[in-house]
């Protein structure tokens, strides 16, 4: 084939021109560790990465949803022992008083029930954050309204609701961290047993005593299931939590198998194609110099 | 054998054809950068023969004319497989700004999860539900809520309105195409005429004209493909072909018989107007990349927030609360949030309590939510998956017209290289020829100083 000058430079031009090509692209991969940055790089995978970033997302939110729930279920168990302790101190009262009592001893005992009473109230009414935490999902309202005589309180109602908090923990795993409709009763009720201690303190009621104290008992059963479940809750959270991270570190690997480039081949390659360009470049001077006019005069 | 005088005479014819040979020559070195020049040479030719008593005697050499070294086939090749470059071409850059407008990149883990594109706000505002179904009072919940709500929202817009300015520009960039190609029509019509005015007598000479010519029909093949027939008096006939089959004339010889339009969709040409089959040509490559995967991705986005519109408003107002709903708008360029939704008038859930989240939950659960077609949504599979189907169908797109683009410019590269072959200057070739010819001229000089030394014996000295 006839060679014409032209043809000459236009490859010279045309065979730099690739290279040069190549070799930026290839220093962009080793530069950044990155593979593909635009759609059509590497379209199905970029179709794979944006879907495997989005489960990304989604587990960083199960991850926080799980520590929301953690929190709101510490914030329970926490409310609930408190509740615990003084149930405890209320059947030692109750026991204390089973027994013969002048009736100054009784009523010095009535006023430290009646303390206790207040004190669980408050704590049955106790909020994370501004949400109330025992009234099922009426979060702005004070779940336990007391009826007061003579500033002291005579009854107990629940205002609550029925409702329980969830949170899903992952696409089919929902989870309620807080307490349910019975617990919320039961505290009720451990109130009004409360009360009935007191007032049977007060007046020195032995058979009225023996009740209140009995009452007691089951009500303490009920708040000691209550938080052994809010332990099984916990657990099951941060059985979750440890689920969700084993996942974010095997959608990570994912992720970099798709984007990252492998470093060591890519280098190789790089230093091919810088190898290539420099011959290119060095022998196209040599031939670009030449010319029959150099050689005539 | 011819007197002295005779012989004169045809040194200096021969002087003659070696001046114009050196002088094509000069040309041709001069041309060596014009990419569309064909090398020219002289050709040499007798002056005749008569009979002398001693036989046919020549009458010496004389240069007839100058000659074009073109191949006809080549030269249509050429312009067949620019015609096809610039097509693709044209495509690509489409494709390239469509992928540009539509924003989305790929970051790499090291820089963690990157937060740009359509699909991580469609991530983060299914999330923003989720954060408000476990804090369904919290005024910061709420508020980043509404915030990822608008840059999903204005997102989608945004990308709707750039990848819409695309096929805009697409637009113009055609209807200055179709202008460039009747200007072309109008100079190539001229041009033939001019050539035929010419090549009277001797076709093939008016070589420049050729050439450029040549370099117009080129111009032209890059724009709108066109079938060339020579006519056989120097002219060339320009036709394209419709829909039906049927040729249209564009130009017959020195005329324009018909000049092309762009109706907003189709190429026509002819009266009555017939839309044009192209198969290659930059116009073409436009109009297909502006109907093709443009719109492919707009009508996709526009299916997403179509989608997203139905979905979030049936779960956000399930018993369809005249103003109740999330969002307005039908589709990817009308898609926004009501007006009159504040981070207190946000529903979390049914409104019986205020920990009730079951809104919250039910939008939230969207996100995984797989659709079909042909169970009556607007998109198949998930939101996401969706997104990133037409992200991937985009990009499938691109790198398609990449790889042709490339192997196009391989193939004409090749073709150039033949023609140039056969048209192209050599610049060596070119300076032994300089040197071939100076040596004739000088020869012929040489015969031309003993001639006359000759002549001043003959005139001077004889008989002296």
């Amino acid at each position: 084939m006839r060679i014409t000058t032209n043809t000459v430079q236009d490859n010279i031009v045309s065979q730099i021109q690739n290279l040069s090509t190549k070799q930026a692209k290839l220093q962009t991969q080793v530069s950044t560790g990155q593979r593909i940055f635009q759609p059509e790089d590497d379209p199905a995978s970029v179709g794979r990465t944006l879907n495997l970033q989005s489960e990304q997302r989604k587990i960083t939110q199960y991850a926080s949803n799980a520590t929301r729930a953690l929190e709101l279920s510490q914030a329970t168990f926490s409310g609930l022992n408190a509740i615990k302790t003084v149930s405890d101190r209320a059947s030692e009262i109750a026991t204390l008083g089973s027994g013969a009592l002048s009736s100054s001893q009784s009523q010095a005992y009535a006023t430290e029930v009646n303390q206790l009473i207040e004190q669980t109230l408050e704590l049955a009414n106790s909020r994370f954050g501004t949400d109330y935490l025992f009234g099922g999902t009426k979060l702005d309202t004070a779940p336990f309204a007391a009826t007061r005589t003579d500033g002291k309180i005579t009854a107990v109602s629940y205002e609550g609701n029925s409702e329980q908090v969830s949170l899903p923990l992952s696409e089919s795993a929902t989870v309620s961290p807080t307490t349910d409709e019975a617990t919320n009763l039961s505290l009720r009720d451990f109130l009004k047993n409360l009360i009935d201690l007191r007032d049977s303190l007060d007046t020195n009621n032995s058979s009225g005593l023996a009740t209140a104290q009995a009452a007691l008992i089951d009500s303490e059963d009920v708040l000691v299931a209550s938080l052994a479940r809010n332990g099984g809750i916990q657990t099951r959270i941060e059985a979750h939590q440890d689920q969700l991270k084993d996942r974010s570190t095997e959608l990570e690997k994912l992720v970099s198998g798709e984007v990252d480039v492998d470093l060591p081949e890519t280098i190789v390659k790089l230093t091919q194609t810088q190898t290539a360009y420099e011959a290119a470049l060095q022998s196209s001077v040599k031939i670009m110099q030449i010319s029959l006019l150099d050689y005539i005069n | 054998m011819a007197g002295l005088f005779a012989t004169l005479n045809s040194t200096v014819k021969a002087i003659t054809a070696h001046s114009a040979a050196l002088e094509t020559t000069g040309k041709n070195l001069a041309n060596v950068n014009n990419t569309s020049y064909a090398r020219q040479r002289v050709i040499y030719g007798d002056r005749g023969t008569i009979a002398t008593p001693t036989g046919a005697e020549s009458l010496g050499l004389e240069a007839l004319g100058v000659q074009q070294l073109r191949d006809q086939l080549l030269d249509l090749q050429v312009a067949r497989e620019i015609s096809i470059t610039s097509g693709y071409e044209a495509e690509q850059k489409g494709y390239q700004r469509a992928q540009a407008a539509l924003g989305q990149s790929i970051e790499s883990t090291t820089t963690g999860t990157s937060d740009s594109g359509i699909g991580a706000a469609l991530d983060n505002f299914f999330n923003s539900f989720q954060s408000l179904a476990g804090s369904p009072t919290s005024d910061g919940v709420r508020e980043t809520l509404l915030q990822n709500a608008t840059i999903l929202t204005d997102r989608l817009q945004l990308a709707d309105q750039r990848l819409q300015q695309v096929q805009d520009d697409l637009d113009t960039q055609i209807t200055t195409d179709v202008s460039t190609v009747n200007d072309l029509l109008n100079t190539i019509a001229e041009l033939n005429e001019q050539i035929s005015r010419f090549e009277v007598n001797a076709a093939g000479t008016a070589v420049d004209l050729r050439d450029q010519r040549q370099a117009r029909l080129e111009e032209l093949a890059a724009k709108l493909p066109v079938t060339v027939k020579d006519l056989g008096d120097g002219t060339l006939q320009l036709s394209a072909k419709d829909t039906s089959g049927v040729s249209v004339m564009l130009v017959n010889g020195a005329t324009v018989d018909n000049t092309v339009s762009f109706d907003g969709t189709q190429i026509t040409a002819g009266t009555p107007a017939a839309t044009l089959n192209l198969a290659s040509g930059s116009i073409q490559g436009s109009l297909k990349a502006k109907t093709g995967a443009v719109q492919t991705l707009r009508d996709n986005l526009d299916a997403l927030a179509g989608q997203l519109i139905t979905s979030v408003n049936a779960a956000y107002n399930p018993s369809s609360v005249a103003g109740g709903n999330f969002f307005n708008g039908t589709e990817a360029g009308s898609i926004a949030v009501v007006g009159t939704i504040t981070s207190a008038s946000l529903k979390a859930g049914d409104g019986s309590a205020s920990g009730n989240n079951s809104i919250a939950l039910a939008i939230a659960g969207l996100a995984s939510k797989t659709f079909s077609i042909s169970g009556g949504a607007a998109i198949d599979g998930t939101f996401v998956g969706f997104y990133s189907k037409s992200v991937a169908s985009i990009g499938q797109s691109l790198s398609a017209a990449n790889s042709r683009v490339e192997d196009q410019n391989n193939i004409e590269e090749l073709v150039r290289k033949q023609r140039d072959g056969v048209s192209g200057v050599s610049m060596d070739e070119e300076l032994a020829d300089l040197l071939k010819f100076q040596r004739a001229f000088q020869a012929s000089s040489r015969v031309f100083n003993v001639v006359d030394e000759l002549l001043d014996t003959v005139v001077n000295r004889l008989g002296a």
